[in-house]
């Protein structure tokens, strides 16, 4: 199982396209019941400014599904 | 060339040990100090020039140096811009000595490259990753789509298809069930509508498929790039991705002997 990290949408409208540490920008998506989701990855490695994405709650990843 | 006083313009004297200059560009701009990496980068530089390679590509990203802030220069031109297709990563990518792992959900990185805008022929094109995982997914390892035509590459998808489009209204898939760590090359070499997939310097497709235009978006490493949104985030670890114009079968190999070779220098080839 796969967990991210849920955000509200003013907080995805906080951090989309914003740097969370010297040369890595957050990249929220959303799955399949719409909730905007960063990854483990994006919290671990955000910088101290971006602390309280530490405590966004934790979530099973649900992907949208996609097709060629 | 040679101004008669014992200096060869091509090369840079460091510390007693020439570079090419290419090379020596490139490390600076990523502060490659490791001394193996800096040979390994020197090797690689010479072998593509040598192998016909380095003439027909837009963007190498040879993943060295273990953070996302020396994996984002194009060994082809490492000025730290847009315009030089410098990478800029989005999302949960994992940096170390062994490349740059997405992760699959979030992770991408936008070449800037635009295929609609920097690759005149439609006909002429290719895409490469060197993938040192091997698993199965819906996965588009590098690639973009636009103006109904796709441009990008998977290891391989989700029912064991490979995939390889070259400016193709649809991407060509074939039935592949082999591994996926290995150096994957999809290529169109000005031979209307054949794209070939190479694996490891060896064809493992080659298919014909109607030709369509250039996509209008940029090639993403890691994600199809559709414009509007990323798809089939990857979860493959790249020690090393490409794009720009298609190879004859002669360069395919060369180029495949080269990034093996610098993938053996630093120890983490598959």
């Amino acid at each position: 199982m796969i967990i991210v990290y849920k955000l509200t949408e003013i907080q995805k409208d906080i951090i989309i396209n914003k740097r969370f540490d010297s040369d890595q920008y957050f990249n929220p998506i959303q799955d399949i019941d719409n909730n905007w989701i960063i990854s483990k990855e994006e919290v671990d490695q955000s910088l101290a400014i971006w602390g309280w994405v530490k405590n966004l709650p934790a979530i099973e990843w649900k992907p949208k599904p996609e097709f060629l | 060339m040679s101004l008669g006083l014992g200096l060869n313009m091509a090369k840079t004297k460091v510390s007693g040990v020439s570079f090419d200059a290419d090379a020596q560009a490139f490390i600076d701009a990523a502060s490659i100090t490791d001394a193996t990496q800096k040979d390994a980068i020197n090797t690689l530089v010479i072998a593509l020039k040598d192998g016909g390679v380095w003439v027909k590509s837009l963007a190498l990203y040879p993943m060295v140096g273990g953070t996302a802030a020396k994996h984002k220069f194009n060994l082809k031109d490492p000025r730290d811009l847009n315009a030089a297709f410098r990478l800029t990563f989005f999302g949960g990518w994992t940096h170390g000595a062994n490349g740059a792992l997405p992760n699959g959900t979030t992770a991408y990185a936008d070449t800037f490259l635009v295929p609609s805008v920097d690759i005149a022929d439609a006909n002429d094109g290719h895409l490469s990753y060197y993938s040192r995982t091997d698993n199965i997914g819906s996965y588009m390892d590098i690639g973009c789509s636009g103006l109904s035509s796709s441009f990008d590459l998977s290891c391989k998808f989700t029912g064991n298809i490979g995939v390889v489009a070259i400016n193709m209204a649809d991407s060509n898939t074939f039935a592949y069930s082999g591994t996926t760590n290995a150096f994957f090359i999809a290529s169109q070499n000005n031979v209307n509508d054949v794209r070939r997939m190479f694996k490891n310097g060896v064809l493992l497709n080659n298919s014909s498929v109607a030709q369509n235009v250039n996509p209008d978006n940029s090639i993403a490493v890691g994600a199809r790039n559709s414009g509007a949104a990323r798809s089939f985030f990857s979860a493959r670890e790249c020690a090393f991705a490409s794009a720009g114009l298609g190879f004859t079968d002669a360069e395919m190999l060369s180029f495949y002997n080269a990034v093996q070779a610098f993938n053996t220098s630093l120890s983490r080839q598959v």
